[in-house]
């Protein structure tokens, strides 16, 4: 009881010390921050414990406030916790505003609602057909390499066929020969006299 | 002494060969009946997306011609879209829609996903196949007119970057058409169905729109 009472009556100079001890401190290390400059690690634990120093004065003046059940006279103290409960009243005032209006207020207009752009149109047609074209056996139907010589010609079930530049024998119609009342002859469709007459290498004769 | 072939002759060849193709031909002069026209504006005005398609189909129209086979459908079934261009006399209408029927055939041969792939991933087969559809066309063409069957003019629209074919596919379209030319100096159609079917069905509705002598069956 006794010390509370000398505390008491000391509160004045014991927040006089302990705002001279914050100016001290400060100081301090503004000082020893600008030494600091070249070793970053260093700084940054000074750093560190400066940003503690607020709260260390705060968390003493509340401690005395409980021990003695009066307050310190720290202005510096006093007008920060006056601002964070103004600032707690205005947020508490601004999130009720927002939960009262919420419903009125109406919702913002989208230019874009309800249209389709032209290339998310393209995007999405093309990935839906390249999903399609992958879902299929996604290879062209070449026929196989054979090695012939390219624009060759040969005959195949009377259908003629052509060597591609790539060496493949191409079917270069979609009806044989007889359709058209004719014969193929070496990779050509030709008259049946034509065909009697000569050529040997019907279906035939081009490798 | 042949006729000219008119735009309802030439009509009724491109229904006949789309029927046999699985094709639907989008004709840009038809105009749809006033109905179906105000269900056309209702639907763009419902939904951008139709909007969208109704302007890429009338897009498509402003260039050249397509066949687009549709996914899925078996046997292929395409939806050949006409340009302005293309029907702008019966001997384009005719020439444009064996061309595109061509490629619908193509789609009933292989299928209509791998039409698509082929076409999409091989320059070899791209060529090759569009060297077949030009080659219909310049047959039906060298049919009703008597104009030479232009491999030139073919390999110059396949040359185009619209096709993209290296110098080896060209020249596989090259020896493709040069070798039908020979058929169709001997008066003989390209070993390609619609050809035939072409050739047959002029010969028997309008003969006298083929402006070639000496053509049989």
């Amino acid at each position: 009881m006794h010390t509370i009472d000398w505390l008491r009556g000391h509160a004045a100079e014991i927040a006089l010390v302990l705002s001279v001890a914050t100016v001290v401190a400060r100081l301090l290390y503004a000082l020893v921050a600008r030494r600091l400059g070249a070793h970053p690690r260093l700084r940054a634990a000074v750093e560190s414990l400066a940003a503690w120093s607020p709260d260390v004065l705060r968390g003493l003046v509340q401690l005395y406030r409980a021990v003695t059940g009066v307050d310190l006279p720290m202005p510096l103290v006093d007008a920060r916790d006056a601002e964070i409960a103004r600032l707690r009243d205005a947020l508490a005032a601004a999130q009720g505003d927002r939960l009262t209006l919420r419903p009125q207020v109406p919702a913002p207009i989208d230019p874009q609602r309800g249209a389709v752009r032209p290339a998310v149109l393209l995007a999405s047609v093309f990935v839906v057909g390249m999903l399609g074209v992958a879902s299929l056996r996604c290879r062209a139907n070449l026929p196989a390499v054979s090695g012939c010589t390219p624009y060759a010609r040969r005959c195949v079930n009377g259908y003629t066929e052509l060597c591609s530049g790539s060496q493949r024998w191409e079917r270069d119609g979609d009806v044989p020969c007889a359709r058209l009342e004719q014969v193929c002859v070496a990779g050509a469709c030709v008259d049946p006299p034509d065909a009697a007459a000569g050529d040997a290498s019907a279906d035939g004769g081009a490798r | 002494m042949s006729t000219t072939l008119t735009l309802d002759q030439a009509r009724l060849l491109g229904a006949h060969l789309a029927s046999l193709h699985g094709c639907t031909v989008l004709d840009p002069t038809e105009q749809p009946g006033e109905a179906i026209s105000a269900a056309i504006d209702g639907l763009t005005n419902l939904s951008p997306v139709v909007r969208l398609l109704v302007d890429a189909i009338d897009s498509l129209q402003r260039g050249a011609s397509h066949t687009l086979p549709i996914p899925g459908t078996s046997p292929c079934r395409s939806l050949v879209i006409l340009s302005r261009d293309a029907v702008a006399t019966p001997v384009g209408y005719a020439a444009t829609v064996a061309h595109e029927c061509q490629h619908g055939a193509q789609g009933v041969a292989e299928g209509s996903g791998q039409v698509l792939v082929d076409y999409l991933l091989s320059t070899e087969l791209r060529g090759l196949r569009e060297a077949q559809a030009y080659s219909v066309g310049a047959f039906v063409r060298h049919l009703l007119t008597g104009d030479p069957f232009d491999v030139d003019a073919a390999i110059a629209s396949l040359s185009s970057p619209m096709y993209g074919l290296g110098a080896d596919d060209i020249e596989l379209a090259r020896h493709t058409l040069a070798g039908h030319a020979v058929l169709v100096d001997r008066r003989r159609p390209p070993p390609l169905s619609v050809a035939l079917e072409a050739r047959d069905w002029l010969v028997e509705h309008a003969p006298e729109a083929i402006g070639v002598a000496g053509w049989v069956r």
